[in-house]
């Protein structure tokens, strides 16, 4: 449990060292002004905007800006569909995996043009090389950059006044994959090769088992296919850009994914440095970094205590295994706690670190599965991702949302005050609260509609694997997941049905674009305002009131969306287990 | 005839989208 205790130390400490600096150069990428990487990649930018007609200096009002992501991501969707229908015909696909069906490919294009990656399909038995490379890793890169776009649109609709453009959607979009998202996933997919993850075009290998077994039918076993692939490369992106799509089904699990525990510590980092480095970004642009910090700080007001609690149910273990005499303590011969699901090299600590972290953030990628954790454990990850995926959340997307949240928060509070609501000298007013309004409420209703739909449809039912509140549990956690652009799974839900797929399809849909939309409508109307200069009146938006009143605006509309269905989910499985009840 | 109906999914997903752009356009303008 120290030890434990000292690695989420360590991750806590090296995650926030590295957020000033790539914070900083964030903001450089964002605000036009060069970096150290424009010497060897300015030429390649340059190349890109004269082959797609782009003109470097003319900006869009917010209306031109969500045109053009519309009609990127449409067109982005429309090309995965296609290679995924069509996959059978393309090359680099030397096991012959056939076409995908077409419900499970709208899911799968869905999934991966929004950033949700949920996987409805085994990688290594669905998709060959091509497909995983030129579809879902090319939507890795821009699925993330779409996210990272809005957030900078909407940053210059708070720090700019009396405008009427907020950015060039091409622009914001190259400089994020060239200057952002490239260099780091390169990086990051050499040190996972230097561990052992998989990065070749070699066919599925054939080998001999260290011990011969027997097959279902009595028959001699004696080799095994190992399913290799370029994986790195996918790994890195789909952790970098909070996507989380695994190469392999069981994710980062997969051994060939996540090989050791540094490969583990670095996968994790990954996962919330771009959404926390980006608190600072926020800060630098609007030329007030407290401002960032303070949003840093209200998000690890959810995540620590949520971790603390994750981690603390997986240790206690399981009260019936106790009642039966089974030794659960942590001792220098077992890791003690419930391992069940769990990674035997990554241990307790370790899982529930990823699990939260991954759920805080909109990554989904899991190196345990959470259907095996203790009700309470479990609770954690699906408490997180209905929170609005704003802990962290998205690349781009988390920090946009805690802002539209920052936005009520301050409406709110001028409400009890009596004063004209502000954030950063920009009045808000109607119109940037009925947009606030929908961004908000869009992902629980799509949440809630979604499973109470699923739970009345004879397709949706039949997935369920395990009875009681676990069943439910499974179900919710899966719309709750597509419902906020998670891509997590729980395990337990059989997903690949033309129900499940359609309905999951269009939760991750209105997850994605009602709230961008509304984000992008807010820095359109923001702009234009001029600043309001800071008075005795102005609520400080950067001191510990504020930072305790956003999280308590957060935790209230997560709480009053969500907490009824919990209660028939983990909350009272939690309880029946205390009497010896199991599902 | 299957691509054609999720194919329409998602582009009546994309159409309402674009409405919603320009919805929000006019409510701002008001």
């Amino acid at each position: 449990m120290n030890a434990g205790l000292i690695q989420i130390v360590i991750y806590l400490i090296v995650l926030l060292i590295l957020v000033k600096p790539l914070g900083t150069y964030m903001a450089r990428v964002y605000s036009g002004q060069s970096t150290w990487l424009e010497r060897l990649l300015g030429p390649v930018e340059r190349l890109l905007y004269r082959l797609a007609g782009v003109n470097l200096q003319e900006e869009m009002d917010w209306k031109q800006y969500a045109l053009a992501l519309l009609l990127f991501n449409g067109l982005g969707f429309l090309a995965l569909y296609g290679l995924l229908r069509l996959q059978s015909l393309l090359p680099l696909n030397p096991a012959h995996l056939g076409a995908v069906g077409p419900d499970t490919a709208l899911n799968i294009a869905i999934s991966f043009a929004t950033n949700t990656n949920w996987q409805n399909y085994g990688g290594e038995t669905t998709l060959g090389y091509l497909v995983q490379m030129l579809g879902l890793t090319t939507q890795n890169f821009v699925s993330a950059a779409m996210g990272m776009a809005v957030l900078a649109a909407l940053i210059r609709g708070l720090a700019r006044h009396s405008a009427q453009v907020i950015g060039n959607f091409w622009v914001d979009l190259t400089r994020t994959t060239l200057y952002i998202l490239l260099p780091l996933s390169l990086v990051l997919a050499l040190l996972l090769v230097s561990q052992g993850v998989v990065q070749t075009f070699r066919p599925y290998q054939t080998v001999p088992l260290l011990q011969a077994t027997t097959g279902a039918d009595g028959s001699p076993v004696t080799e095994q296919v190992l399913a290799v692939g370029p994986a790195a490369s996918q790994i890195a992106i789909k952790q970098l850009g909070t996507n989380g799509g695994g190469f392999f089904n069981v994710n980062s699990a997969h051994p060939f994914e996540n090989p050791t525990p540094l490969s583990n510590f670095v996968e994790m980092l990954a996962i919330l440095l771009i959404p926390a480095a980006l608190c600072y970004t926020f800060g630098h642009m609007v030329g007030d970094t407290r401002q960032g910090w303070a949003l840093l700080i209200a998000m690890n007001l959810f995540f620590i205590p949520l971790l603390a609690l994750n981690v603390s149910a997986e240790y206690s273990g399981n009260p019936v295994f106790t009642e039966l005499g089974v030794d659960q303590t942590a001792t220098d011969l077992q890791p003690g706690g419930n391992m069940e699901g769990k990674e035997v090299r990554f241990g307790i600590t370790n899982s529930a670190l990823w699990a939260v972290a991954t759920t805080a953030a909109s990554n989904g990628s899991v190196n345990s599965m959470h259907d095996s954790y203790t009700p309470l454990g479990g609770l954690m990850p699906l408490f997180l991702m209905q929170l609005g995926e704003v802990i962290y959340g998205g690349v781009g997307s988390g920090l946009y949302g805690l802002l539209i949240f920052a936005i009520i928060a301050v409406f709110m509070a001028g409400l009890m005050v009596g004063r004209t609501p502000e954030y950063l000298g920009k009045k808000i007013e109607a119109f940037e609260m009925k947009m606030a309004a929908i961004a908000i409420l869009v992902p629980p209703a799509v949440v809630l509609l979604g499973t109470a739909a699923a739970l009345m449809s004879g397709d949706g039912l039949s997935g369920i694997q395990d009875g009681g509140p676990h069943g439910f549990s499974e179900m919710l956690y899966a719309y709750s997941s597509q419902g906020n652009n998670n891509g997590s799974a729980f395990a337990g839900y059989g997903a690949d049905t033309p129900f499940v797929n359609t309905s999951g399809g269009l939760a991750m849909l209105f997850a994605r674009y009602w709230v961008a939309l509304p984000a992008l409508a807010m820095a359109g109307s923001l702009v234009r305002k001029k600043k309001v200069p800071v008075s005795a009146g102005t609520l400080p938006t950067h001191g510990p009131l504020f930072i305790g009143w956003l999280a308590a605006v957060v935790l209230i509309v997560g709480a009053l969306s969500f907490l009824p269905a919990l209660a028939l989910g983990p909350i009272v499985e939690q309880l029946l287990l205390q009497q010896g009840i199991t599902f | 005839m299957a691509d054609l109906f999720y194919l329409s999914v998602a582009l009546i997903f994309f159409l309402a989208s674009v409405g919603f752009v320009l919805g929000a356009q006019r409510l701002m303008e008001e």
